[in-house]
């Protein structure tokens, strides 16, 4: 669990730092496209992380009722 | 008889030959105490100045008194007494003037018969001793004989003690014989000042005498005070042995009351001591162990105490262990016997110790009260417990030990009643702790919901946030990307606009430059067409003025040879062949013959 919310905060500045850097002006154009799949692959990672995490919690709540 | 005075505290005690001046000692308001034979007047200058009167009147005078009111006499301030007063032991003998020097000394020889107190009766006994020689009667050459001068030792004794005196001392060797107890009464060396010898005194105590003071104070005399050991203030008569020349005090009287105090004063000091040093209360504080499997017992091997004890643990089905420590329990032994059974069983590492003794002389309790038992059951870690004096009196071993129980029997029933309690304290604690987590169970399941509750409210609000944050995060990265392409798209546009203006400018040079080019290329090609047109003219007209065709309209003939005009004669030779061009056509001629002399003209 440690492990994976570890991961989650990496990803998380990872994006951070693909915002950051798309917004560069000095970013070559194929390096940028290839930040923006990468953040957006990040940021889908994410989203089913956090999907994974709600159904987890929705069925430790049920387990636990 | 003469009369004494001391004084007592608030009162002034007269004793003696009372009755001549009794009426008077009334009329001072005193009262006379018919058990010690005197009157008590109550002090002020005025009694004490009648009363000084008469006793020396009728040849008394003041005596010392003690500190509890009591004439005093030490043995050794007896001795010195005694030599000052007979100059047995020389001339330099001192006679003593503090307090211990209490006994009157009768001056007279008349009335000099010494009374001895039998219970409180008095009977004349000057008739054993002879007169005293006058100081004119001085020894023969051959001086005294030995009978002589007991005789005279004697007779000063008892001038120099004609009552009974209180004296204090400590008992030593008592032996008990069918006639009384006979025994040594000693002033320790070392307990007065300057003091490196003990000094020691017979005294007997008749059987009868006995009866008599143990009806009077108590059986508890005999058991408790006449002890070895034990320091007592007795009545004495002083008495000389003149068949061993020795003295002798036979005793007609014991002050109880001073042996318990003196024992009480040292106890109080003790525990004094110990209270000061934090010591009195260090056993009460050690825990009792739940389960003393191995309990130590001090006591004396074969004695009714060990087998009670044993025995009634045995009866109890003690489950654990003794380790029994023999020590005797009586004697003077008993403090380094006992403090090397409590170290050796604490070493052993007992969990309990039992320090018990049978009955016995309730003197024996003094042993028990030594500062060595005292401390070392004080400064035991393992708790005592003691079971020593089985009566009222307590020991100071037991004032400091962790628990005193009564008797042996009493011991062994609170030992095993350890196991009992224990089991009741687990009993009863188990109940408690059952219920107490029942309770806290409830409270735990009513905190698990309301936790589960706000965990899942957490939860779901950090899903959410997590999740606005991504979202705002995806919003982010996909405003930045068209930003940026918008950004470089713009780039792309400009960059556009800038080639096509760039193009069109330079078309617009390049045609410029092309108009330029055309418009030289124009101007030089008009410039060359001129010049060639200029030079086609001079052509032609070269061309013109070199045509033939005239003069061959007029006959002349063009000759050719070898692809060459032929102009002049020296070009031909005979044989060649010459191509001659008329008007009309080509012929070809052959050079016969070659003339460079014909004219010009002819032909």
């Amino acid at each position: 669990m440690a492990t994976e919310s570890k991961t989650y905060k990496e990803m998380l500045e990872k994006v951070e730092g693909i915002v950051k850097d798309v917004g560069s002006p000095d970013l070559d154009l194929d390096a940028m496209v290839g930040k923006i799949e990468q953040g957006y692959g990040l940021i889908k990672e994410m989203r089913s992380r956090l999907e994974q995490t709600k159904e987890k919690i929705e069925k430790l709540r049920l387990d636990f009722e | 008889m003469t009369l004494y005075f001391r004084h007592s505290g608030s009162a002034i005690i007269v004793y003696g030959n009372t009755y001549p001046v009794r009426e008077r000692l009334k009329a001072l308001g005193a009262k006379f105490n018919g058990q010690e034979k005197n009157w008590r007047v109550p002090h002020t200058d005025e009694a004490l100045a009648l009363v000084q009167g008469m006793c020396q009147a009728l040849g008394g005078s003041q005596s010392g008194a003690s500190a509890d009111g009591g004439a005093v006499v030490t043995t050794e301030s007896l001795v010195a007494a005694t030599a000052a007063t007979t100059g047995l032991f020389g001339d330099a003998a001192p006679v003593r003037r503090d307090g211990g020097d209490a006994a009157p000394v009768r001056r007279d020889g008349g009335d000099a018969a010494p009374v001895r107190r039998d219970g409180g009766a008095v009977r004349a006994r000057g008739a054993d001793f002879p007169a005293v020689p006058s100081p004119a009667a001085a020894p023969d050459e051959s001086g005294l004989s030995i009978r002589q001068l007991m005789d005279r030792a004697g007779l000063a004794l008892t001038q120099a003690f004609p009552r009974a005196v209180w004296v204090v001392g400590e008992i030593q060797n008592a032996a008990r014989r069918p006639s009384g107890l006979f025994f040594d009464l000693a002033e320790p060396a070392g307990e007065a000042q300057h003091q490196n010898a003990t000094v020691t005194v017979r005294a007997i105590l008749w059987r009868n005498s006995l009866a008599m003071i143990t009806a009077k104070r108590g059986a508890a005399v005999e058991g408790d005070i006449i002890q070895d050991g034990m320091k007592v203030r007795v009545l004495v008569q002083v008495q000389l042995y003149r068949d061993r020349g020795q003295i002798s005090l036979t005793i007609d009287d014991i002050d109880p009351a001073f042996t318990k105090g003196a024992l009480a004063l040292a106890r109080e000091k003790l525990l004094k001591e110990l209270r000061a040093k934090g010591l009195d209360a260090a056993q009460a504080k050690l825990p009792l162990p739940p389960f003393p499997f191995q309990v130590g017992l001090v006591s004396a091997d074969g004695s009714r105490a060990k087998s009670d004890f044993l025995d009634q643990l045995s009866a109890l089905k003690f489950p654990g262990e003794i380790l029994f420590h023999n020590a005797p329990m009586q004697g003077e032994n008993v403090p380094v016997r006992v403090v090397e059974a409590l170290r050796a069983l604490e070493q052993h590492g007992v969990d309990l110790i039992v320090l018990t003794r049978g009955g016995g002389s309730a003197a024996d309790l003094r042993w028990f009260d030594a500062p060595e038992i005292a401390y070392a059951i004080a400064r035991c870690p393992v708790p005592v417990i003691a079971a020593i004096g089985h009566h009222d009196d307590v020991c100071v071993a037991e004032m400091v030990c962790h628990l005193r129980q009564k008797t042996p029997t009493a011991a062994a029933d609170f030992v095993a009643g350890i196991f009992h309690a224990t089991r009741q304290r687990i009993d009863l604690a188990a109940g408690t702790m059952a219920k107490e987590l029942t309770r806290r169970a409830n409270e735990f399941n009513a905190l698990q919901a309301q936790i589960a509750v706000r965990l899942a409210a957490a939860a779901s609000e950090a899903i959410a946030r997590r999740e606005q944050r991504v979202a705002s995060l995806a919003s982010r990265l996909g405003a930045q990307a068209t930003e940026s392409v918008t950004r470089r798209g713009q780039h792309l546009v400009n960059a556009r606009n800038g080639l096509s203006a760039q193009a069109t400018a330079f078309v617009a040079q390049a045609a410029r430059k092309v108009q330029e080019r055309l418009a030289a290329l124009a101007l030089a090609t008009e410039r060359a067409l001129n010049a060639r047109a200029g030079k086609v003219q001079a052509l032609e007209q070269e061309l013109v003025r070199k045509d033939p065709t005239p003069w061959l309209e007029q006959g002349w003939t063009q000759l050719c040879a070898n692809g060459r005009n032929v102009r002049s004669a020296k070009d031909l030779a005979p044989g060649d062949r010459v191509k001659a061009r008329l008007r009309d056509g080509n012929v070809e001629l052959t050079v016969d013959r070659s003339d460079l002399t014909t004219p010009a003209g002819e032909l």
